[in-house]
């Protein structure tokens, strides 16, 4: 395979070629009328769409909101996950592999069914949505954070103890350091299925969100083209995710250069750089972008979430009894509605509008 | 005797699970009325199970994630495989697409197949098998590329020509990566299949689930994670035995 002998500027046509293909397709097929555009519409719509929905409904608030609770759960999730499995994977093998059944039945126990147990002991509102998201990141981040323990170069740490380098020092210069590579990687697969299940949960029951916004866009057909507001949230959702993915492989590159990196598309490894040092430029500058949105998003989503807490326009959907679908989503909006009344009383009447919008 | 002790010491940490779920109940260390007991649970499923109210819907939650990922498999094997042959550059610009195309969420796909499909059976089977595609997908893909470069040059030296050599080398030698991808697939499958069917369906384990959710029916929806989590488990038994049954023995 001559991979190497392209061009840079052919192997970038190249890469846009087929995304540009796509666009092209998606703007000529609901026009020429091939696919129904009532239900798919062309792609100038939906960008449309998108910017009508940045102008009225808070798009980039909710964008934040989802995007805050990504951060926030893989965080948590790793803060968890990173010691528990660095102690499992080191210093306690034999129970990491008499716990590893049981690690992957409990992986496989749905959050969503176990939903009510979840908001019983961590209340209703953003705690219990970040220990549902975390819970989902938590297995397979540990899965990685122990593989990634147990095959440290064994020279390195043979070195190390002899050289009688104390626990805590062994931990911080040795072992996280050598498991680095594969916690990176278990955080771009875990935070893939992360944005999954929480786009999923905002639809069941949020006041914030992306997947709450589709939710309710989907039930509040405003423009020509009926299903326009999924399409334009949808693709906002798998922008995030394309672009969550794309940092995290950057970062890969960036801080672990010495590892040949596994392309799923091409057999050739990808050009080494000469480097000597890791470049933490990007790292930094991601990392600060995390905090800032940690910090700031937190704040934006609760206030969105308390004074926006519906859909403008709300009074165009159809009342709970005229479908069962709408119906089965009122109940699970009055519900946060109603827990947050009792949580704490003095926000009784910022939930109270939200009940009447469903007469 | 081996094989006992090595599955009895295998699944300790289980077994001490849920006696200390059992325990921790009983001596009322948890409120009971959030945690059943693991006995209450399994006396449910005992109840229902004879009656075949639970059948019904196990059954009925089964087939619809087998459906999905039957037709994942028959849909992502094949064009992992014709991704891996075509050239390298038309690969390149299919790339970003497909990468693209598999962050697209599955419920989000959801909620515009509702529109062209109606709520229907099919509905749910396709959102299962759109999630479960890419990582068969990928991994097929990747399972081709990354072949042992000397089994696939001795193979063209000994004259065999595209059909043979993706049959007999390439397939084979892929095929430890295609169940990978599968299992994470299958695990896939039962987690979007409980929340599809709690969004919108009348029957399966997430519709029976969520009704137990709204009617505050705590045993019953234990009994529900209960049965999905050994579901899981089961599944990827099988998947592991019949790769260790079917993968060529030279490939290990």
């Amino acid at each position: 395979m001559a991979t190497r002998n392209i061009p840079v500027l052919l192997l970038v046509c190249l890469r846009l070629s087929g995304i540009a293909l796509l666009c092209i397709l998606w703007e000529i097929l609901p026009r020429s009328g091939l696919v129904n555009p009532t239900f798919f519409p062309p792609l100038s719509a939906v960008l449309q769409e998108v910017a009508a929905l940045l102008r009225d409904q808070h798009l980039l608030g909710h964008t934040i909101a989802t995007l805050w609770r990504v951060v926030a759960g893989i965080v948590l999730a790793a803060l968890l996950a990173v010691p528990a499995g660095a102690i499992l994977g080191y210093w306690l093998p034999g129970l990491a592999a008499g716990l590893n059944p049981l690690f992957r039945i409990l992986a496989q126990v749905n959050p969503f069914s176990l939903m009510t147990v979840f908001l019983l002991f961590f209340g209703i509102g953003e705690k219990a949505k970040l220990i549902i998201v975390a819970w989902v990141a938590f297995w397979p981040l540990l899965h990685h954070v122990i593989g990634g323990v147990q095959n440290v170069d064994a020279d390195l740490l043979k070195a190390a103890r002899s050289m009688g380098t104390s626990p805590s020092r062994l931990f911080l210069r040795i072992i996280l350091p050598g498991a680095a590579p594969s916690i990176l990687l278990g955080v771009r697969t875990s935070i893939i299925l992360l944005l999954a299940i929480l786009v999923a949960g905002e639809m069941l029951g949020g006041l914030a969100g992306l997947g709450w916004l589709l939710h309710w866009s989907s039930n509040y057909y405003s423009s020509p083209y009926a299903t326009t507001p999924i399409f334009a949230v949808g693709l906002c959702i798998s922008l995030i995710g394309v672009a969550l993915s794309a940092i995290l492989r950057k970062l890969e590159r960036d801080l672990f250069f010495w590892k040949p990196l596994e392309s799923a598309w091409s057999a050739a490894p990808a050009p080494r750089t000469l480097r000597s040092r890791p470049n933490r430029i990007f790292a930094v500058t991601v990392l600060s972008a995390m905090f800032l949105l940690l910090v700031a998003g937190g704040a934006s989503t609760s206030r969105l979430s308390k004074t926006n807490g519906s859909f403008s326009g709300e009074g165009d959907v159809p009342p709970p009894s005229a479908s069962g679908h709408s119906g089965h989503m009122s109940h699970e909006r009055s519900l946060p509605a109603a827990g947050q009344s009792g949580h704490s009383g003095h926000t009784a009447p910022s939930a109270s509008p939200v009940q009447s919008g469903h007469p | 005797m081996n094989v006992l002790t090595k599955l009895s010491k295998r699944y300790t940490a289980v077994i001490a699970f849920l006696v200390l779920w059992e325990a921790s109940v009983r001596f009322e260390w948890v409120d009971p009325q959030f945690i059943p007991p693991l006995t209450r649970v399994l006396q449910f499923i005992g109840e229902q199970g004879a009656t075949g109210a639970l059948e019904h819907h196990l059954l009925i939650s089964l087939g619809r994630a087998a459906g999905g990922l039957a037709i994942a498999l028959i849909a992502g094997v094949p064009l992992g495989i014709a991704l891996a042959g075509w050239s390298y550059k038309i690969r390149i610009a299919v790339g970003p697409v497909l990468e693209w195309l598999s962050h697209i969420n599955p419920f989000v796909v959801f909620h515009i197949i509702i529109v062209f499909m109606g709520a229907g059976e099919p509905t749910k089977v396709s959102i299962i098998a759109w999630a479960c595609i890419w990582p068969i997908m990928f991994s097929t893909l990747s399972g081709m590329i990354h072949a042992d470069a000397d089994i696939v040059k001795t193979a063209r030296s000994f004259g065999l020509r595209r059909l043979r050599l993706t049959t007999k080398v390439l397939l084979p030698l892929a095929f430890p990566s295609i169940l990978t991808g599968t299992r994470l697939a299958a695990g896939y499958a039962l987690l979007f299949l409980i929340a599809a069917e709690m969004m919108g369906s009348t029957s399966g384990l997430g519709f029976m689930i969520y009704t137990a959710q709204a009617n505050y029916q705590i045993v019953e929806m234990f009994s529900g994670v209960l049965i999905i989590a050994v579901l899981a488990i089961v599944l990827d038994g099988i998947m592991s035995a019949a790769g260790k049954w079917l993968g060529h023995p030279a490939i290990k």
